[in-house]
Order: structure tokens, then C-alpha cells, then sequence
């Protein structure tokens, strides 16, 4: 069925009579001729016949359909296919919107929004109204068109129960109106929910004028109450696990609640004296078996809106951060060398050493086909001027994504710091090596930035960092948005630290084996290249924290092959897994304890606004994509270029038959 | 290598393709009278009127002597007075004569002068003396034949600076031209005689007074003396700029009447002045106009 966006445009239709008019009253004006003498020659009546004729036929239609042609693609036609063979117009529609979010927990809102709803549904039914259903909550849970049975929405409500998920009512909005008989004479939309603000934050959705929208709110939430907004767990020398609680209360006066905090088989309890208002952390301490990671709880005692008074999270030994480590395909002895120096810097264990690490090794040349997203750092090892086009769009979303490079020298230091220009990962410009040519070794570091977490480690009185040789290095010019860790004895950076994306790069100026320096054979290399990648992975590395109701991320293995849970995870519900060697926690979304609500006058409003064209287009697209809706007006668009090739044609043509009959 | 036939060697079409009015006239010309196969120049011999007695004092190389060895007594011949003919060519170049009907070769002026061109370039090779008075609102060419050589080669160059514009001033013209021209020369009038019908008469017969021979060539085109237009038209009067908007077709037959009887008139008023006339199209062959033109002198002056 033909409809169109922007109907009243069709008003332009009436301009058709224009050109017809024109037509009508432009007579032709007759030819001058300049002639001997005009003496013979007497008036005439001018002859009537033709005066009101229309002439040129064919031009005139071809212009006539060049403006239909122009007001149809103004209005922009669409197809839209025909639902139901239905007489529109004594057709009326109710359907009713329930929102099934995990805020409907609030105590006694269930029950309200399902006696709301078998309210509207029944009193409509008897009305002669043909009723619908849907339910949503963070997706499009049910969906129940127009003309459904009572039976059936009974049934249906009867088995209705909120979900733990967010609201998200945009799909379900948009589900509803794609429902509507576009013929139906009423179209009602009754949209029972809290109207809590965190949900109905819509974005772009404008809803027909033509639509009648009831609010039912149910006013149910309240700001009694106290939940759990986060917990850390974080592991301590001997096996022992703290574990930080941040309540929050909500209400504006004092509660108290009883934290109950559960790891293994030990259990810990502390009562809490919230004040209004504010948030507040209590730490427990649990001594744990080796071995002994797994799932633990922490809950409050529970209060009108129990989903967010209890938190399930993963206490284990800390997971050892991925490192990859990219070499030449070709590198010789020397990546050889950098290959094992920095290979053995990570895996060494040792007191007093931060973060535990797992490396790999691959070729340059394979890193193109490499999952990134399980691995934290990476070392370019003299390999970035080995890197194809496609490694290095990876790399660069690596960093965007929060990960940290390493890069140190190559054979051609010049192609490596040019790719990374190239790419927009650092500024710094290189101006060539030094210390080669000369055989001058007397290059060295002399200074370590004091903010940094080198300056608070390497003290240059009682470390070697400044001691060992350089003997060459390349020959750096910082941009002033890099920042510069180390520096030669020349002044120049030996190491800067490049803020690109989420993440981080480290650049260094001399590479890490021995024909560049005495470096990697050094006391501070492991603690710098350590301390180092300690600062770049994020505390809570490997733990997915998601909100009930989203999908489970995918991880995959550096082969590209997915990591599998041992069984499935129901991620509507809130729980603590292992998949794969990484913690997923799955809670509930803090927003949906937020007591505040929307204006249901300011909702209308905002759903029945003058269509603003990107908010329309959106919604418009929105709608044609889940209704099967065909746009039509680029159609007209190609029509009405045929139709001015037409139209020139016929003028043309039309003028030299006057011409030649003049 | 077939010769080209005379009707279309002569005619406008042909002619007006033909920019140098030397070649121009001298193509029509010679054309004409290979054509006709008859010769209209005469030599320059002088013509023998009568013998009378001899009287001493008279030159004796009139003295015919076989005259006087038959007879003893001698005589003297008598020859007419030869004098040499004066051809001025008056050529009407107003802006009516600009017209070029849309199926005719070329505008009434450009017929016009071609005439004038080919009449020049028959009496300047019969020894006469050719001049041109070309005038439209004013005088626009004053050429008085004279005996200087060139006369000729002046008057085609003027024909080809002479450009159609402006109000016919016939009166005026013919005042200028009367006080400049001896007695007793040949004119010929090259016009379309729009709206001159009134003094046209008057004109001619001061001509005639003057001793003057006179040719009258009335020029129209073809769309003037038939208006063969079909739609409605928005006339402009080419001299006085007045537009007067019709539809032919209604109005064509009032339109001819008339136009006959513009022509009548003139041709009537040329009649009583007894003065040549000649109506001429553009479309017509300028070869066959001429020649009827000069068989019609020949023969009256043969009476």
C-alpha cells in the first residue's frame, strides 16, 4: 500500500492546474514581421478559434508530470505492505505496552502493572476494540497483535513476571507501531511502566499524531531504599582475598542494612549505618584454601526492591596478563635475543615484582590473522616495519580498546617510526641514530620522569638504570603531547609514552639486546619492563562485568577459535562464571534502582513532536525496517530526470515547428 | 562539359551569389546577348543623314569624293549629330526596399542594384556616361554622369556602399537629381514607388519637361503583391514604424485589390507621362527583364 511521509506536500498537487492555466491564458503572441508598407493592409479580428485550446499536448502532460513527479518525491512515498485486508474505517486498535523491566520488582508493582493492564485490555475488548499485547524489557520479550483473543492476553498476563534486565522500550515502540492497521480510523497506545528515567532516556523515536497515547504509571518506586553498586575483590599475600563492598543509600534518611558477604564456604556479615544519601564501602578479609577461586556473594537484607540488594562476583587468584610478542619473520640472532630477554622479564616471579604474565611469540607476518581481544600488551620488537596495513588497523583498535604496545627498534628504525605516523600512533619525528658511526659509548641514561611509576622505583643514586651503555640509540624528537619517561645523557627521549585511544604506547629509542645496549644484562631491566606493563593493563584485566538481560561476550584464543563455557550461561539472571579463564560477573543494571521518573506529559510531548527531519528520518527508517516498508521517492527522483530529457526534447522539437511555420 | 542554360546563369538566385558588381553586371550582360545571339552595340561609326552642295569652308573629309568623280559637282555628306548619351540611374534605397520575402532570393534593393549594375555596365560599354543617385531619407550617393574615365568602376562601388535605410524622400530626391542632371538624359527610376503614387505623375512629367527619357522599374516582392501568409501576423511598417496586427488570411483579398490598384495607378500615371514602366519581381529572371526591357526601346525608337 502507497503511503507517504510528508502527506501535506500532496497539497502541492493542486499546482497541476497551473501549468494547464498557463496554457489557457498565454496566448500566442503574434510573429512581427517588418514589412514594405502596411498602407494595404486593415485590422482583424483576432480569431477566436484556438484562443482557449490547448496546444502542445505532449509538452504540456510531460510538464505536468514533471511537477507530480516533484511533489511525490516531496512527500515521500513509500510501500508499505498491505497486514490485513481489513476495513479501516471503523477499525479500532488498542495496544498495550507493558514494561517488564527489572525495576517492576519493586514491591507490588508487578501485581499493579498485571491488574493495570487486564484492566485496559478488558475494558477495551468490550468497547469493540481489537487489543494487543506487548512486553519488553532490555528486547521485545512478547507480542501480541490486535485482535487477539481476551483469552489469550490473559493467559499471557497471567505468566507475565518482570525480568531482571534494563528497559529499553525503543524496539518495542517501534514493534507497535508497525502493529497498527495503517487504516485503523483509532490507534491507541497504552503504556503501562514506572516511567523510571534511566529507561525512558529515548533517543530518537516520534511516534504519529494519529496514535492516542495513554500513560498508566504505576508509581511505584520509592526512594527507600539501599543496594550494592559494586564489589572488588582483590587478592592478598597467604591466600587471602579482600573483598570491597560500595552500597549506596538511596533515601534521604539513615538505614540500616546487614551485609552478608559469602566467598567458598566462609560467610561474613557486618551491619551498615547508611546515611541519606551516600555511599559507603565495607571490607572483608577471607582466608582461603590454595585452589580455592570461585563464585562469591554479597547481599543486604532485603528491602522493597530486592534485585539490587545482593551481588555475585569471582574472587581467585589474580589471571596473568597476555602478552604477545610480534618479531621479524626474519630477525636473526638479535630478535632472537630481544625475544628472550623480554620473554624471561615477564615470566620471572619474584618478590616485590607487580603483575603475573603469560606470553606468546608471533611472526610479523601473522599478525594480520591474530585475535587481539584476549591479549592485554603487546611487544613490537623490532617488527614495525614489517607490519602490512591490516596489522596495523588492528593494532591501532588494540590501543583504542584499551591494550598497550611496546615498540622497540628495528633494522630500519626509520620505516618503523614512519608507520607509526603513518598511522596516527605517535607524532614524534625520528632524525636518524646515533652512537653507530662514531663507536662512542659513552651514551648512557641520565634521567627518569619523577611522576611516572619509574620515577618512583629508580632512584638514580641507588639504581643501575643510569649506569650501563648505550651504544646506539635513535635520535627522537618528542611531540609536546608525548610524554617523556627516560632520557639519554644527550637529552634525548629514550622512552616515551604515547596516550593513543584507551591505551598506551611505549616507544623506545634503543632496542633490547646487546648490540644496542648493556641494557636487557642490566639489574633494572626486569623491574622497569615490569613495572611498566603492571601500569598499562587496567586493574580489573580479564573480569567481564556485564547487566542482566546482555549478551554474553564472545572470547576467542589467539587461533581465532571461540572460548566455550563448560555450560550455558543464562545471562538474564545474575551469577558469577568462568568462562574460559576469564571471570564474567553478571548483576544487575545499577540504573534500574534509580528512584527518579519522567513526566508522563513531558514523555508525550517529546513522542508526539513536530517531526524534526533527523529524528524522523531515524524513526522513519527504524519503522520501514522491521515493517518491510519500501522507500520510493529515488524513483521519482529517476522519473523526473527522464521526464526534463522529455521535456527538453519537446521544446525543443516545439520550438522548431514554430520556427519553421513562422 | 553542357553549358549552362540562360534561365538559370540569369537568374537572381544566381546572381545575387555574386558580390563584385563588375562581374556581377558583366555576367548578366554578356550573358544576355550571347543568349539573345544578336548584338545591340552598333560600332561608333556616325550616321549619314543627307548630302548638300559643297561650300568652301567645309572640311574636306566629309567631301564624297566618288560622288564628285560621277558627277563632276562636289557634295558634301550630312551626318546626324552625335552626341553622347547621359544614363543616370536613380535608385530608391529607403528601408522599404530592405525587404526580402521569405521564399525570394534576395531584398527588393539587392534586385535593385543588380538592375542598376547591368543597365551601368550596358551604356558604359555603348560609350554613354553612367551616374547614380541612390537616396532614402536623404541623399546617400550623388554620382552625375560624366566624361572621366571610371565611370564605371564609381558607380558599382557606390552600389556597394549603398545600404537600404530611412524614409523614402522621392521629392526631395527628384529636386537634387533635377538640378544636378543636363537636359536631355536618360533616367531610369529604380523603386518600389510606395506611397509616391499621388506626385509620382507630376514628378514624371517634370521629367518629361526636362527633355529627360525616362524608365520607370517599380520593384516589389513577391509577398507585396500576393500577402501569402497564413497565421496572424503583427505587421511593421518598415519606414514609419507603425505596427498594425491582422490575420491574413482575412484580410488577404482586400489587400490585393488594393495592391492591383497601387499598381494600376502607377503604371497609368507612367503611361500618361510617357514613361517606360516595368514592374519587376524579385523573383523574376533579371536577363529576361532586361532584354524585354531593351526590345521595348528598340522598337519605339525604330517608329
Amino acid at each position: 500500500m502507497l503511503t507517504f511521509a510528508y502527506p501535506h506536500f500532496l497539497w502541492g498537487l493542486l499546482a497541476l492546474a497551473g501549468p494547464i492555466l498557463l496554457h489557457l491564458l498565454n496566448r500566442t503572441r503574434p510573429r512581427r514581421l517588418i514589412f514594405p508598407s502596411i498602407r494595404f493592409l486593415q485590422l482583424s479580428p483576432l480569431p477566436r478559434e484556438g484562443r482557449r485550446r490547448l496546444r502542445d499536448i505532449p509538452l504540456l502532460l510531460c510538464r505536468m508530470a514533471l511537477f507530480a513527479a516533484i511533489v511525490l518525491a516531496l512527500a515521500r512515498p513509500q510501500w508499505v505492505p498491505k497486514r490485513r485486508p481489513v476495513d479501516g474505517s471503523a477499525l479500532q486498535q488498542a495496544i498495550v505496552l507493558l514494561d517488564s523491566s527489572a525495576s517492576l520488582h519493586w514491591q507490588g508493582a508487578a501485581e499493579k502493572s498485571r491488574n493495570i493492564a487486564l484492566s485496559a485490555l478488558t475494558s477495551h475488548i468490550q468497547d469493540g476494540w481489537q487489543t494487543g499485547l506487548t512486553t519488553y524489557s532490555r528486547d521485545l520479550l512478547a507480542e501480541y497483535p490486535p485482535g487477539s483473543s481476551l483469552q489469550a492476553l490473559q493467559t499471557a498476563l497471567a505468566e507475565w513476571e518482570p525480568t531482571l534486565s534494563a528497559g529499553r522500550p525503543e524496539q518495542a515502540l517501534s514493534q507497535c507501531l508497525a502493529a497498527f492497521n495503517p487504516g485503523a480510523k483509532r490507534k491507541k497506545l497504552l503504556l503501562i511502566s514506572d516511567f523510571q528515567s534511566s529507561d525512558w532516556a529515548l533517543q530518537e523515536l516520534t511516534l504519529e499524531r494519529d496514535i492516542e497515547l495513554e500513560f498508566l504509571p504505576l508509581d511505584s518506586l520509592q526512594p527507600d531504599n539501599v543496594g550494592i553498586l559494586s564489589v572488588q575483590c582483590t587478592p592478598l599475600a597467604g591466600n587471602k582475598q579482600r573483598v570491597l563492598v560500595l552500597c549506596r543509600n538511596y533515601s534521604p534518611t539513615a538505614q540500616q542494612r546487614l551485609l552478608s558477604v559469602r566467598l567458598g564456604q566462609q560467610s561474613q556479615s557486618n551491619a551498615l549505618q547508611l546515611e541519606g544519601g551516600q555511599s559507603q564501602r565495607a571490607a572483608f578479609v577471607f582466608e582461603l584454601q590454595e585452589d580455592s577461586a570461585g563464585p562469591g556473594w554479597a547481599g543486604l537484607s532485603h528491602d522493597i526492591f530486592p534485585p539490587d540488594d545482593e551481588y555475585y562476583f569471582w574472587a581467585g587468584a589474580e589471571q596473568p596478563v597476555k602478552v604477545l610478542l610480534i618479531t621479524p619473520d626474519d630477525g636473526g640472532s638479535l630478535s632472537e635475543d630481544e625475544v628472550f630477554f623480554v620473554s624471561k622479564a615477564l615470566s620471572a616471579e619474584k618478590d616485590g615484582l607487580p603483575g603475573r604474565f603469560t606470553w606468546e611469540r608471533l611472526g610479523a607476518a601473522s599478525l594480520f590473522a591474530a585475535d587481539l581481544q584476549s591479549c592485554q600488551i603487546i611487544f613490537l620488537l623490532g617488527s614495525a616495519e614489517r607490519l602490512s596495513q591490516d596489522s596495523w588497523e588492528k593494532l591501532t583498535a588494540f590501543l583504542a580498546n584499551g591494550g598497550a604496545i611496546f615498540h622497540t627498534p628495528g633494522q630500519s628504525p626509520a620505516l618503523g617510526w614512519h608507520a607509526l605516523r603513518e598511522y596516527g600512533l605517535s607524532r614524534s619525528q625520528y632524525q636518524g641514530m646515533l652512537g653507530k658511526s662514531s663507536h662512542d659509548s659513552s651514551l648512557g641514561l641520565s634521567w627518569v620522569a619523577p611522576d611516572s611509576p619509574l620515577g618512583q622505583i629508580f632512584i638514580p643514586e641507588s639504581s643501575d638504570l643510569f649506569l650501563f651503555p648505550i651504544r646506539s640509540h635513535a635520535r627522537l624528537q618528542a611531540h609536546p603531547t608525548e610524554r617523556i619517561l627516560l632520557q639519554t645523557l644527550d637529552g634525548l627521549p629514550a622512552l616515551l609514552e604515547i596516550a593513543s585511544g584507551n591505551g598506551r604506547l611505549y616507544s623506545f629509542a634503543f632496542a633490547f639486546n646487546l648490540s644496542w645496549s648493556d641494557f636487557p644484562l642490566s639489574q633494572s631491566f626486569l623491574p622497569l619492563l615490569r613495572e611498566l606493563c603492571a601500569d598499562a593493563v587496567p586493574p580489573q584485566h580479564g573480569r567481564k562485568r556485564i547487566a542482566c538481560g546482555t549478551p554474553v561476550p564472545k572470547l576467542y584464543r589467539l587461533d581465532g577459535s571461540e572460548i566455550l563455557p563448560v555450560s550455558p550461561i543464562d545471562s538474564s539472571r545474575p551469577g558469577a562464571f568462568l568462562l574460559g579463564d576469564c571471570p564474567v560477573e553478571i548483576n544487575l543494571d545499577a540504573r534500574e534502582a534509580l528512584p527518579e521518573t519522567v513526566k508522563t506529559a513531558d514523555l508525550q510531548r517529546f513522542l508526539q513532536r513536530d517531526r524534526e527531519m533527523p529524528a524522523s528520518h531515524s524513526a522513519t527508517a527504524l519503522a520501514g525496517s522491521q515493517s518491510g516498508e519500501r522507500p520510493l521517492w529515488q524513483y521519482c527522483l529517476f522519473l523526473m530526470a527522464l521526464l526534463i530529457l522529455l521535456e527538453a526534447v519537446l521544446t525543443t522539437t516545439a520550438d522548431a515547428r514554430k520556427g519553421k511555420g513562422g | 562539359m553542357p553549358e549552362t542554360p540562360l534561365s538559370i546563369l540569369l537568374s537572381p538566385q544566381t546572381l545575387t551569389q555574386i558580390s563584385d558588381y563588375h562581374l556581377l553586371a558583366k555576367t548578366a550582360v554578356e550573358g544576355l546577348l550571347t543568349g539573345l545571339h544578336r548584338s545591340l552595340c552598333r560600332g561608333s561609326g556616325s550616321e549619314f543623314m543627307q548630302y548638300r552642295a559643297y561650300t568652301p569652308g567645309d572640311d574636306l573629309k566629309f567631301l564624297d569624293w566618288k560622288l564628285l568623280a560621277r558627277l563632276g559637282k562636289p557634295y558634301s555628306k550630312v551626318y546626324h549629330e552625335e552626341t553622347n548619351l547621359r544614363c543616370a540611374i536613380i535608385l530608391d534605397a529607403s528601408a522599404s526596399m530592405a525587404y526580402q520575402g521569405k521564399d525570394a532570393p534576395c531584398s527588393k534593393f539587392r534586385y535593385a542594384a543588380l538592375l542598376a549594375a547591368c543597365l551601368a555596365y550596358l551604356a558604359y560599354h555603348q560609350g554613354d556616361q553612367v551616374g547614380l543617385f541612390a537616396y532614402g531619407s536623404e541623399m546617400q550617393c550623388l554620382l552625375p554622369p560624366g566624361e572621366s574615365s571610371g565611370g564605371l568602376a564609381r558607380v558599382l562601388a557606390a552600389l556597394e556602399n549603398c545600404r537600404p535605410s530611412g524614409r523614402a524622400e522621392h521629392g526631395a530626391a527628384w529636386q537634387q537629381v533635377n538640378e544636378m542632371l543636363p537636359r536631355r538624359s536618360m533616367l531610369v527610376w529604380l523603386s518600389d514607388f510606395h506611397e509616391f503614387e499621388s506626385q509620382l505623375g507630376r514628378t514624371l512629367q517634370q521629367f518629361r519637361f526636362a527633355g529627360h527619357d525616362c524608365l520607370a522599374c517599380q520593384i516589389l516582392d513577391q509577398d507585396e503583391l500576393t500577402l501569402p501568409f497564413q497565421e496572424t501576423l503583427s505587421f511593421i511598417d518598415s519606414e514609419s514604424n507603425q505596427e498594425i496586427t491582422t490575420t491574413v488570411h482575412l484580410v488577404r483579398e482586400k489587400y490585393r485589390q488594393r495592391m492591383q490598384d497601387f499598381l494600376d495607378s502607377t503604371r497609368r500615371q507612367c503611361l500618361d507621362t510617357r514613361t517606360d514602366y516595368l514592374l519587376a519581381s524579385t523573383s523574376d529572371n533579371l536577363g529576361y527583364l532586361l532584354a524585354a526591357w531593351l526590345h521595348k526601346r528598340e522598337a519605339l525608337h525604330r517608329c
